[in-house]
């Protein structure tokens, strides 16, 4: 267990947050499945409304967290802690639907929660005081939602500091060639700063992964100098076979996570924002979200209330008022909560 | 073993109760009342008629009975055992007299001598400790067992006891008459031991006599020679008698040490056969239990990270302020160059995939379960 890659399985970025792309397209299918399912009884039968597919969800989830980094940047906050919310906030909407929790909401509750997840410290006031229209109630609110629905995994490992060490690697091999590696390090970094918070890339590579596939888009000559081809001195042919089929593995899934950041270079961040066609196409779907969402869910801050009153009579009395009183649905909720009690297992089953 | 046996000079005080028909009972029998010492319960002699009277058991079946009546029933050959119930053949030459007054104890005292006397092992025949305690923890099963077992276990244990004396035979015989030997000169050394112990005493006492002789003739002839000398010559006297004296100690320490010299010690040491002392691990402690972290993409020895610049690690390696505060730039470059190569040969839609197969019909089965199955919805954890 103590080779780099094993290092990195025992993360939980790897245990519990990265999968295959056949599974996330699975989980994601089952996600709008489930709130679909939740939120229908909330309507008349006779005027259901048209529910989101899962594409469209992917898409609005895409929008928010460039809000997000926006906001971010607004509130002059570090670039990690900035990809760190990204990430909280497209973990939670993997398990949870869109239609179910307001992404407006949890959008500030993710940066709030970044900030503390990456030890800085900031006064919940004046991050409120940001956003037009916000508590610090309203912050709050959805913290221990969010922190629940990223399954208490609140270490994100970053390309940053990998491509650190990349360069610094970089101008020990080429002194000479210092303007070039600089150059290779700023572009690298900005496509770091978007690219892979806006994709998947955080759920189906490592980060040593995606730092060498944004040098990659940069200058691919630097990654073969990072990555030789073969070790000089070892003469063993099988090790070299070995080492080579190794090598094109990792060159592979590097390539194909540069095909996933290409979809999203770092030029878009200023189309999401000023194009007016794009803002514009995403109008549609922001209506279609107000009009299918869950309307028991949409105020965090009354749910979070009732919750907290629903745990305080449970104290008092031995039969508290059902969970279904309170929300509405009784039934589904129910075998839930047993199945959780009886699975005993506070991070919830396997995704 | 080494308890005298036979000749007990103990009378029983308290003999046990002994109305149980099986030895068994013995076990968790409570101790009788006092006055179970005073009628012979064949008989119904009581002690106010037989001053003499005296309890005899028989190691067959623990019961007690008076000597009177054993002789009466016993002295025309095997008989059986008076009590109810008790369908033991008993014989005169199996009787004893109680060593213990608690029955079970006397029993139990019994068993072990039985069993010790097949298990005759010492230490010093075993080559390591553990096998010796393995032997030990085998005897100690098998007595309890015959001691504490039911009839079955006791049983059991009876075989294997029969079982064992008949496949060590000889051993058992060897170590018999090495232990009789190394008791024999045991009890030799202890003889000769308290031997040179009463023979010190006696010369000390001798000495301490010669010396205080020798005190009270060198005082008289001190004050015989003052009284003769010529007047004026005293000094001379005395100092002619303190010579001699301090002769006569010289002579009396060097026969005393050449005494201490010759006596030999008597020391003998016993223990396990494998006489060699265990192995000492002198390496010094290490924390993470050989746990090598060294990454193997990539060179972290302090002469390699010494090549690494940029202008921040200058400042840090340079400037004072840094230095003095104890920063060292190892720590990031170790961190930064780790990260850049950690998890590269990671394929996570491989790796994931293989998992899930495991998985798979566990998630499956979960959301069959229930509508709302899913881990979706992750709201409540009251």
């Amino acid at each position: 267990m103590t080779t780099e890659d094993d290092r990195y399985r025992q993360s939980s970025q790897f245990r519990l947050w990265s999968f295959s792309p056949t599974s996330l397209r699975e989980l994601r299918v089952k996600t709008n499945d489930l709130a679909k399912q939740q939120i229908s009884p909330r309507f008349a039968p006779d005027a259901q409304p048209e529910f989101l597919t899962p594409a469209e969800e992917a898409l609005l989830v895409q929008f928010f967290t460039t809000e997000l980094i926006r906001a971010a940047q607004f509130c002059e906050l570090p670039t990690e802690i900035r990809s760190t919310a990204a990430v909280f906030f497209r973990r939670f909407y993997i398990t949870n639907s869109v239609m179910t929790y307001p992404p407006t909401e949890l959008l500030k509750t993710s940066l709030f929660f970044g900030c503390k997840a990456e030890g800085y410290y900031i006064r919940l006031a004046k991050l409120a005081e940001m956003f037009p229209n916000t508590t610090s109630e309203q912050i709050l609110a959805g913290e221990f939602l969010l922190c629940q629905g990223i399954r208490f995994a609140f270490d994100v490992r970053h390309p940053f500091r990998a491509l650190e060490g990349a360069i610094l690697e970089l101008r020990r091999q080429l002194p000479e060639q210092e303007g070039r590696v600089a150059k290779a390090h700023a572009m690298a970094r900005d496509i770091l700063k978007f690219s892979p918070l806006l994709t998947d890339a955080y759920f189906h590579y490592t980060p040593s992964q995606i730092m060498m596939a944004a040098l990659l888009m940069v200058d691919k000559e630097l990654v073969d100098i990072l990555i030789p081809a073969a070790q000089p001195g070892d003469e063993e042919s099988q090790h070299v076979t070995s080492h080579a089929e190794m090598r094109d593995k990792i060159i592979k899934t590097i390539e194909s996570c540069r095909d996933m950041l290409e979809k999203e270079p770092p030029t878009r961040m200023k189309e999401y924002w000023e194009t007016p066609e794009l803002v514009k196409s995403l109008k549609p779907l922001r209506k279609k979200l107000q009009k299918c969402r869950d309307t028991d869910r949409a105020d965090l801050v009354a749910l979070q209330r009732a919750r907290r009153e629903q745990a305080t009579t449970k104290v008092k009395k031995p039969t508290p008022p059902s969970d279904g009183a309170v929300f509405g649905d009784a039934e589904p909720r129910d075998p839930k909560r047993r199945k959780l009690e009886a699975a005993n297992d506070l991070f919830g089953p396997a995704l | 073993m080494s308890r005298p046996s036979g000749t007990s000079t103990v009378s029983v005080r308290h003999a046990s109760n002994s109305n149980s028909n099986s030895s068994s009972a013995f076990v968790s029998a409570p101790l009788p009342p006092a006055d179970q010492d005073e009628i012979c319960p064949v008989c119904k002699t009581t002690r106010y008629f037989n001053k003499d009277m005296e309890f005899r058991i028989n190691t067959e079946c623990y019961h007690r009975m008076c000597k009177t009546c054993v002789e009466r029933i016993f002295k025309d050959g095997p008989n059986q055992c008076p009590y109810a119930e008790c369908h033991k053949t008993l014989r005169l030459r199996g009787f004893k007299t109680a060593f213990f007054g608690d029955l079970g104890v006397e029993r139990e005292v019994d068993i072990r001598r039985r069993v010790a006397a097949v298990f005759n092992k010492a230490e010093d025949d075993f080559e390591s400790l553990d096998a010796y305690n393995d032997y030990l923890y085998m005897v100690e099963c098998l007595t309890d067992d015959l001691v504490n077992g039911n009839d079955e276990a006791r049983k059991k244990a009876e075989a294997q006891l029969a079982e064992w004396e008949a496949q060590h035979k000889a051993e058992i015989e060897r170590n018999r008459k090495l232990a009789r030997e190394s008791d024999e000169t045991r009890q030799k050394r202890l003889a000769a031991e308290q031997d040179a112990a009463r023979q010190r005493r006696l010369q000390e006492l001798q000495e301490d006599a010669a010396e205080r002789a020798n005190a009270a003739r060198f005082r008289e002839e001190m004050l015989n020679s003052l009284q003769n000398a010529e007047l004026g010559h005293a000094e001379e006297a005395v100092d002619r008698i303190l010579l001699k004296k301090r002769g006569q100690q010289k002579r009396d320490a060097t026969l005393d040490a050449v005494a201490t010299m010759g006596g030999g010690s008597g020391l003998s040491i016993r223990g396990l056969r494998d006489k060699r002392a265990p192995v000492q691990d002198d390496k010094p402690y290490d924390p993470f239990g050989g746990l090598d972290l060294a990454p193997q993409r990539i060179d972290l020895s302090s002469e390699k990270l010494s090549q690494y610049k940029s202008e921040w690690l200058d400042i840090t390696r340079t400037k004072e302020d840094y230095i003095v505060g104890g920063y060292s730039s190892r720590e990031y470059l170790t961190r930064a160059l780790f990260e850049a190569f950690s998890g590269l040969g990671v394929f996570v839609a491989e790796d994931k995939d293989m998992r899930e197969e495991a998985t798979v019909a566990a998630s499956l089965e979960a959301v069959s379960t229930g509508p709302a199955g899913g881990k979706m919805d992750v709201d409540g954890p009251f």
